[in-house]
């Protein structure tokens, strides 16, 4: 455990290098963006005004980004803010306060129409006591409301705010290294017999192992028996992670070369992507079989060891 | 085959990550280096973390790793910064001589904990007082430098208390930063330009 013996000195220490400053927004500015903030604590409207009078004077501000560019709204005491910017697609995703910020718990982004003013709606920050919470990332929820008949009075167009992606979706995505993390190889053992399988895992939305994520896979097998005799396998399925380090799969082993039958399996792995143990059943006509194993993946251990 | 093939396949999954790698003459002399953005809008993160020498325990970090505070849109822990990177001889090296670069997209972020370079890899977590005594918020793209921490040796080694030392009295970091961006996007920052 560590404690902390100057943690509120750090706070002021976070501060952006001098010159790295703010990347400036590169103003064609042939759209605008207008709608309200606003604050609510116990179900009471806290306006803009009234929340820079709690926290002290500190100024409140309102930004939008679209990738590396950023414009700054102009807001005013009752919650209205409007800002130029390019048209296309911008993210809200924090509100400055003072010189820290709040990160919205969800960002929104919204439409700015080309040549129009487009209204956003009424975007809305649940807390539980703003004057406390404002500024230390605290906000319970964000909404977005349709007011945009009392704000905009029929002029411009209107384009709600909506629910944004993960700003860091981009990195969370599968990447070729994580098509080649799925490459397994297993020994297995099956009662008498030993097995080596060679298997493909391809995750869907996230990495390997990572929790909720699907996946699905396909392999060979091939056992040796008492004798040294072999039989190989063909196998197919699916699979889910419920907790990270855990993936629970199920599919169809189907004999090759010889007419068995195939039969359903399940599969237990657990483990990190270097290696893990599987626990396995097959449900075959003559009854369930019992599996255990321990699976390598190749590429990451080379990768470990360059 | 299998039964001899098994003994070495637990010995190659053990030994990754504990052996040494056979590029680790040539890491060694591997330069501090920001990674490049993979996306638009992110932050370069840059700090130094110094560990007070001792007979047990870590002297260094070999990983830093982040929770994210905000957005809450999906659970989200992620390594900074780290020394165990697969293929890492032909990646950028993000920890060198305490300091150390990483990149985050924009959001809420506390530090949640180290892993010591000793043999265990020990594992430094930070308390809840700690965690959030090192939140910061990376919103407009940019360079955050989050200072320098200073790692008190506890009795016997076990435990640490961090310590931020004034960033005026390691007036050399700058250099270094500057080292590790120089040639990268992210160098236009420095100069002004405000986006890479």
């Amino acid at each position: 455990m560590i404690s902390f013996a100057l943690p509120l000195a750090l706070a002021a220490a976070l501060a952006s290098l001098p010159s790295a400053g703010t990347a400036p927004s590169r103003p064609t500015l042939r759209a605008s963006v207008t709608g309200r903030l606003r604050f609510v604590q116990g179900g009471k409207t806290v306006s803009v005004g009234d929340a820079q009078r709690l926290l002290g004077g500190k100024r409140i501000g309102l930004t939008l980004r679209a990738g590396w560019n950023v414009a700054q709204a102009r807001v005013d005491p009752d919650g209205r803010f409007s800002a130029d910017v390019d048209p296309g697609t911008w993210r809200l995703e924090w509100i400055d306060v003072g010189e820290g910020a709040e990160v919205l718990p969800t960002p929104l982004e919204a439409e700015a129409r080309d040549g129009r003013s487009t209204c956003i709606g009424q975007v809305t920050l649940t807390f539980d006591d703003v004057q406390s919470e404002l500024g230390a990332n605290a906000a319970g929820t964000v909404t977005v409301e349709d007011k945009c008949d009392e704000l905009a009075k029929g002029k411009g167009s209107v384009s709600l705010a909506k629910p944004a992606g993960d700003p860091a979706g981009d990195q969370l995505a599968v990447d070729a290294m994580d098509v080649l993390m799925g490459l397994r190889t297993e020994a297995a053992f099956q009662k008498d017999d030993l097995g080596l399988r060679v298997s493909w895992s391809v995750p869907f939305r996230r990495p390997l192992s990572w929790q909720g994520n699907f996946l699905v896979s396909g392999g060979v097998i091939r056992y040796w028996d008492a004798d040294k005799n072999t039989r190989d396998a063909l196998e197919v399925g699916g699979g889910f992670s419920p907790y990270g380090g855990i993936e629970l799969a199920g599919g169809l082993q189907a004999p090759l070369g010889s007419g068995g039958k195939a039969a359903p399996w399940a599969n237990l792995r657990w483990g990190g992507n270097a290696y893990a143990l599987n626990f396995r059943a097959i449900f075959a006509p003559g009854g369930t079989v019992w599996c255990f194993g321990l699976d390598l993946t190749p590429f990451h251990v080379l990768g470990s060891f360059l | 085959m299998i039964r001899r093939l098994l003994p070495l396949l637990a010995a190659a999954s053990l030994g990754a990550g504990c052996l040494p790698r056979v590029t680790d003459p040539w890491y060694a002399f591997k330069p501090l280096r920001a990674p490049e953005p993979s996306s638009d809008g992110q932050t370069l993160i840059f700090g130094t973390i110094e560990f007070e020498r001792g007979f047990i325990g870590p002297d260094d970090f070999i990983e830093i790793d982040l929770t994210r505070v905000r957005p809450t849109t999906e659970d989200f822990d992620r390594v900074l910064a780290t020394k165990r990177l697969l293929y890492r001889a032909f990646r950028v090296r993000q920890i060198k001589d305490g300091h150390f670069v990483g990149i985050v997209d924009p959001g809420a972020y506390e530090l949640r904990r180290l892993l010591g370079d000793d043999l265990g890899q020990s594992i430094l977590d930070m308390d809840e007082d700690g965690r959030r005594a090192t939140r910061f918020t990376a919103t407009r793209p940019g360079i955050i430098d989050l200072g320098v921490f200073h790692m008190k040796r506890g009795l016997l080694g076990a435990s640490f208390t961090m310590i931020q030392v004034p960033r005026s009295e390691r007036p050399e970091r700058l250099a270094v930063l500057k080292a590790a961006i120089a040639g990268t996007r992210w160098e236009r920052f420095l100069s002004g330009e405000g986006r890479p």
